[in-house]
């Protein structure tokens, strides 16, 4: 026997020490990089107007297009002059408040639509289903355009719209969990007891079933952060001078040959936002996962 | 001495040589052709436009359109024309035109042995249908009237080859408004009218007396031009064939012809100067017909039928500040309806001065809170210079939302309805005073600013009464100053026509307005 096996008992020794560290650290390094990153914007859009930013939207037509590190201006400026680190700043209260904001009422939807389906079954199921691919086959982006069009382009329309096509991929995963628990003992005993179908929906099923739905809706942040920069990107997000993401990448392409800063630096705030917030929702479903989270 | 006469000979030739490689490299440069050299005959003349044109036919579309206008001026032929460098009207199928005493009617003599496409006489039952089709028009007719100036009842044949106009008051610019590229020009044959009357293909095809006819069009992509074979003028028609290829992002296109994919172009001011500096193409600029592109605002109610907040407006911006967003080069932003090269220009009128202060305490008299919408076609140009505006009207104190919209025919009628109170604005051809004074005129279906105002009509008046070109001419300028001293408008941009072109294009004309001749050119490869 070599030095390094394992003697009997050393597994279940090994597995609570892993236990014993505790979940902050089986988070992992990058998870925490991708944390601090989120929370830096977070807190940066959040109390903007109490850290000292220029003002976003004050355009100096002598200092167009400045490089990075020019003058008072540590990102550069505009096509207008407008100083670029307050417009990625005050663009991320945009970005992040819908990312906060539009798939928590997809969570909602979907956990209301998926449990209900998973539960009840049979003709719910099938007319959710029947909505469901709706959806599904029409292109969401023609479809947000369109009534972005015709209802204007608010932040509050667009949460919505974003809320409510974002809510499929929660309710799958909702209905399919759902499935799964409505058979175990707990909910039958619950049945037995004769609890009411909400009460079994909502103390018992729910519970079990968001955890899964959670780390998904983290996901779903990054993909509305990037519907939301196509919209402005393609002209329909929200009206100038807000400052976008989208609409800054969109601003600057033109004259990406002598002002790269202007398109790459709001480009790079949106990639890194988008990766931490996929890294964070990855890591959260693995832990979450009862197979994967034992790995 | 036999050395020196040598030296002094050697010298000569030398200085003769400079001059000549000179002159050569000038003449390469400037893109104009040594005045002898024959032109080519044959070649296909490569073009990229950023739009499709809709079709052909004025009834279904009935806005004349930047793109439209571009391709149907190779296809029809105006009776007149303007000579770009010194502004006087010349003939073409038209060969005089002759006023009466109170300028009410006009009579053109046509030019005999003129054919159409399709080999069809041009005479003056051609014009009469189709004025009589386009102004009896129940739906357009009155717009196509708007187009044209001072209005127009109808049009008469005297005589096979006498046109005659019919006006409801003077008209003293018809001569210079014949020589437009409008869709009210774009006549066909009456025969053909009749043959193809009610016909749904009727918009997919034409027929012109102009150079060109229409070869192949392939809808969203290309639009191919051969050779009128019944074309009056063929000492100026020169290349075999023009491809019209639609590319819809200016900079695509301007990046296609430094790649050598295309001929020939227009582009607009910002990227004409980025052209300018490739020394590998060749540039005309000329003044434009246009009056030039700013804000226009509904001047029938508050806040705009105040001049105190219509002058605190304009003192809150720097105007030439403004107009370098764009171009990214200051220039100076236009004071009245012509450009400085214009043949209307006036002279000594000031615009009012950027002054913060002054545009403050105008709008502290007027003692309210102004807030409006700013309606812009969403191109990120113009959504820049909304912004720019914007933030210098919230430094004043004004509240001011910019909101983009449709760009294309759809704006035009978002504007034709009326529904906006603030809004960017075309201000329009700008060939002849007459045409400048329907925009303003109360009266005028054209006046979409909605003046009502007894001393702007007065102005109007006397435009239109005036005779002679130094009378006329007077009387323009006072208009002009009018306007301005009321604040009546906010010019921002008025700058000349750009085109760029291979150094193997030919014969290109001095642009006068933004559809460049390029039917007349020829290719030396």
């Amino acid at each position: 026997m070599s030095d390094t096996a394992l003697a009997p008992g050393d597994i279940g020794r090994l597995n609570e020490e892993k236990a014993e560290k505790g979940a902050w650290s089986r988070l992992g390094w990058v998870f925490w990089i991708a944390f601090g990153w989120v929370f830096l914007m977070s807190f940066s859009a959040l109390f903007a107007d109490l850290l000292g930013f220029q003002d976003p939207l004050k355009t100096d037509l002598r200092n167009t297009f400045s490089p990075m590190m020019s003058d008072g201006h540590l990102l550069g400026t505009d096509p207008v002059g407008r100083d670029m680190l307050a417009r990625i700043i005050y663009g991320a209260q945009v970005s992040l408040q819908i990312a906060y904001t539009a798939p928590l009422i997809s969570l909602v939807l979907g956990l209301t639509f998926g449990i209900s389906a998973g539960y009840f079954r049979g003709k719910v199921d099938g007319t959710i289903g029947i909505f469901v691919d709706a959806i599904l086959a029409f292109p969401n982006i023609i479809a947000i355009i369109a009534i972005l069009y015709f209802l204007g382009a608010t932040l509050f329309n667009m949460i919505l719209v974003l809320g409510f096509f974002g809510m499929v991929g929660d309710l799958r995963v909702a209905r399919a969990n759902t499935i799964l628990y409505a058979e175990r003992e707990f909910v039958l005993a619950a049945r037995a007891q004769g609890a009411s179908h909400l009460r079994i929906m909502f103390k018992e099923l729910l519970p079990n079933v968001m955890i899964p739905v959670l780390a998904l809706a983290v996901i779903g942040m990054s993909r509305v952060i990037v519907i939301e920069g196509i919209l402005s990107f393609l002209g329909v997000g929200l009206p100038p001078p807000t400052a976008t993401w989208g609409k800054m990448i969109s601003e600057g392409y033109t004259e990406l040959s002598f002002a790269p800063h202007v398109t790459f630096l709001p480009a790079a705030a949106m990639f890194f936002t988008i990766l931490s917030f996929n890294l964070i929702g990855d890591r959260l479903r693995t832990l979450t996962n009862a197979k994967t989270g034992q790995l | 001495m036999k050395n020196s006469f040598l030296s002094k000979g050697l010298k000569t030739l030398q200085r003769g040589a400079f001059v000549a490689g000179a002159l050569a490299a000038g003449y390469a440069l400037s893109g104009i052709d040594p005045v002898n050299a024959a032109p080519k005959k044959g070649g296909k003349l490569r073009i990229a436009i950023i739009a499709d044109i809709g079709g052909f036919d004025s009834l279904k579309i009935p806005i004349t359109g930047r793109q439209r206008a571009f391709v149907m001026q190779a296809i029809h032929e105006n009776l007149f024309d303007m000579d770009p460098d010194t502004f006087k009207i010349v003939p073409r199928t038209g060969l005089k035109a002759e006023a009466s005493d109170d300028f009410k009617r006009w009579r053109v003599t046509l030019r005999q042995g003129v054919k159409y496409s399709n080999g069809v006489e041009m005479t003056s039952a051609d014009y009469k249908a189709h004025f009589d089709r386009l102004l009896n028009n129940k739906k357009f007719g009155n717009r196509f009237r708007s187009t044209l100036g001072p209005r127009l009842d109808h049009v008469e044949a005297p005589s096979k080859y006498e046109v005659d106009f019919v006006f409801t008051e003077p008209s003293p610019g018809w001569k210079t408004i014949m020589t437009l590229n409008d869709l009210v020009w774009w006549v066909r044959p009456k025969s053909y009218l009749d043959a193809n009357k009610g016909k749904k293909t009727f918009n997919n095809n034409t027929v012109g007396a102009g150079p060109y006819i229409l070869k192949k069009w392939r809808r969203s992509s290309s639009i191919v031009l051969a050779k009128n074979p019944h074309y009056w003028d063929k000492a100026n028609q020169h290349v075999d064939e023009i491809h019209l290829q639609i590319i819809n992002q200016q900079l695509s296109r301007m990046q296609a012809l430094q790649a050598g994919q295309m001929d020939f172009l227009w582009l607009p001011p910002a990227l004409a100067i980025v052209a300018k500096k490739d020394k590998s193409l060749r540039h005309v600029t000329g003044p434009s017909f246009f009056a030039g592109l700013g804000i226009a605002f509904n001047q029938s109610k508050p806040p705009f039928n105040d001049i105190r907040v219509r002058k605190a407006l304009v003192h809150a911006l720097d105007r030439d500040l403004i107009g370098s967003v764009i171009t990214k080069v200051p220039e100076k932003a236009p004071t009245h309806m012509y450009s400085a090269e214009h043949p209307w220009a006036c002279k000594g009128i000031e615009y009012p001065e950027f002054n913060l202060a002054k545009s403050k305490a105008l709008l502290k008299e007027y003692g309210k809170p102004v807030k409006m919408t700013l309606n812009i076609v969403a191109l990120r140009d113009l959504i820049r210079v909304g912004e720019a505006y914007q933030a210098y009207w919230k430094e004043a104190g004004f509240e001011v939302a910019v909101k983009p919209g449709g760009r294309g025919p759809k704006w035009g009628r978002a504007v034709a309805s009326r529904k906006f109170d603030f809004w960017w604005h075309n201000y329009a051809a700008n060939n002849d005073p007459s045409l400048v004074g329907m925009i303003f005129h109360s009266k005028s279906r054209a006046n979409l600013m909605q003046i009502n105002d007894p001393a702007i009509d007065a102005a109007i008046a006397k435009v239109k009464a005036a005779r002679g070109r130094a009378d006329r001419y007077k009387a323009s300028c006072d208009f002009q100053k009018l306007l301005i001293k009321q604040v009546r408008i906010l010019p921002w941009e008025q700058r000349g026509v750009t085109v760029v072109f291979q150094p193997y294009v030919k014969n290109v004309i001095k642009p006068l307005s933004i559809f460049p001749k390029y039917q007349r050119v020829w290719l030396d490869k």
